[in-house]
């Protein structure tokens, strides 16, 4: 599992909601602006649906780190989604970063529809730091660990 | 002059003679003088079984959610220490019980497991008032800093030190669920845990699904967690779980301005939000 941090490409799992980054990310593409290859885009209707057990899932399955993107304060399609799902990843990256997980691989942003440009910026920033964060060891061990006994 | 265990006797006779409940939830002697076990007195000449005494550990709430339960006895009171009396009011908030149709015999165990401790029957009988006692009384000796020490040590060690910590904890845990069992506040009909369609959780004991289910266990908890220590107590490989819930309590307290289990009018902090929350995380 362990690689050098030269040939090390992060893995980063993006939950992204329909309305706002999915675009976002859609316009970034449209608009032909170049970005770090390494996010797997998962469109989801709102961040407000998503559960934090999604982000442990993601983790199981070799994510390095996992961005939960949404719109803006105020431009949930649904009203006010965005704003449960803020109180809820408030405390639930807490007690990521209290268990021991390094903050870098807990991301969360805004980003609208006509943000194209901040999206790109945002994954080739993240990747940039999960890179020199390196794999995330200590939960690849664990997935070792449960193949091991199974 | 009565004592103490008399005096809980005589209100669990009061209510049953009154036709007021059809069950009392306690205490009586365990098989050994230092353990108490949950009895369910139904008629007022069985109320000398009730024990009052330092050794009455278990979290009774937890028996006002059962279903087997509640269908025979429609009408339950329960003999509750004060953080489980915040359980009551977390289980009203969150419409899983009928106020109408709960009573609570309010009592206070200064140490609990110290054979020395006072044990007192609190004067109050309503729900209301059991509530001001709490906020007045009990809040300012609830999650103290002295509660909170373990909790700050574990924040000064490097993130590496914190993951390698937790992993040797969890790496114990038997997925016995017995944190879960002696929790008020775990009382889905169907855990995610045992969920399979789809499987959220690894149901195997091994460092993999533990984690994911320390992780559930503790966030499920954020914001309604009582602080009434039962999961840590009765974790058969001592996972020190309630580092993890008053890390939680602590956090939500000091970022929304909430603590469960004093207030039935308040609003849960994962089902309300305000306009200027702490988005400082957020890129």
């Amino acid at each position: 599992m362990s690689r050098s941090s030269q040939d090390f490409e992060p893995r980063i799992v993006a939950f992204v909601c329909n309305w706002c980054t999915y675009a976002g990310a859609d316009l970034a593409g449209t608009s032909r602006l170049k970005y770090a290859s390494n996010v797997r885009v998962v469109r989801v209707p709102c961040s407000g649906r998503v559960d934090p057990l999604l982000i442990v899932k993601a983790f199981e399955r070799g994510a390095d780190a996992v961005l939960v993107s949404g719109c803006h304060p105020g431009d949930c399609h649904y009203a006010e989604g965005n704003y449960y799902a803020r109180r809820r990843f408030a405390i639930f990256r807490d007690l990521l970063l209290y268990l021991g997980v390094e903050p870098e691989r807990v991301q969360f942003s805004w980003v609208s529809a006509a943000e194209g440009a901040k999206w790109a910026d945002l994954i080739d920033r993240l990747t940039a730091q999960v890179r020199d964060l390196g794999p995330f060891e200590g939960y690849h061990a664990l997935i070792d660990a449960a193949k091991a006994v199974s | 002059m009565s004592t103490p265990e008399q005096e809980l006797r005589e209100r669990a006779r009061e209510l049953l003679e009154g036709d007021e409940v059809d069950v009392v939830v306690g205490y009586g002697q365990g098989n050994r003088p230092d353990r108490t076990t949950p009895v369910f007195v139904t008629a007022a000449a069985a109320a000398d079984q009730l024990v009052l005494n330092p050794f009455c550990r278990n979290d009774l709430a937890a028996w006002l959610t059962r279903k087997d339960l509640r269908a025979k006895f429609p009408r339950m009171a329960i003999v509750a220490k004060e953080p489980d009396i915040r359980a009551v009011v977390v289980l009203i908030q969150e419409t899983q019980i009928d106020p109408g149709a709960v009573r609570v015999i309010g009592v206070r165990i200064d140490r609990p497991g110290d054979p020395d401790s006072p044990c007192t029957v609190l004067p109050q009988t309503t729900l209301d008032e059991l509530q001001q006692h709490l906020r007045d009384d009990f809040q300012p000796r609830a999650l103290t800093a002295e509660q909170l020490g373990a909790v700050e040590k574990l924040e000064q060690l490097p993130p590496a030190e914190r993951w390698a910590y937790w992993r040797k904890q969890f790496d114990k845990c038997l997925r016995c669920y017995a944190c879960r069992s002696g929790c008020p506040m775990c009382y889905c009909d169907q855990c995610i845990a045992q969920m399979n369609q789809p499987q959220w959780l690894d149901t195997s004991a091994h460092p993999l699904g533990n984690m994911a289910w320390n992780i559930t266990r503790a966030f499920h908890l954020a914001g309604r967690c009582i602080n009434c220590g039962e999961c840590e107590r009765v974790c058969p490989v001592d996972i020190p779980l309630m580092a993890l819930n008053r890390f939680l309590a602590r956090q939500v307290r000091d970022q929304f301005d909430f603590q469960a289990g004093y207030d039935v009018e308040e609003y849960q902090p994962f089902a309300s939000w305000k306009p200027d929350d702490n988005e400082d995380f957020i890129l």
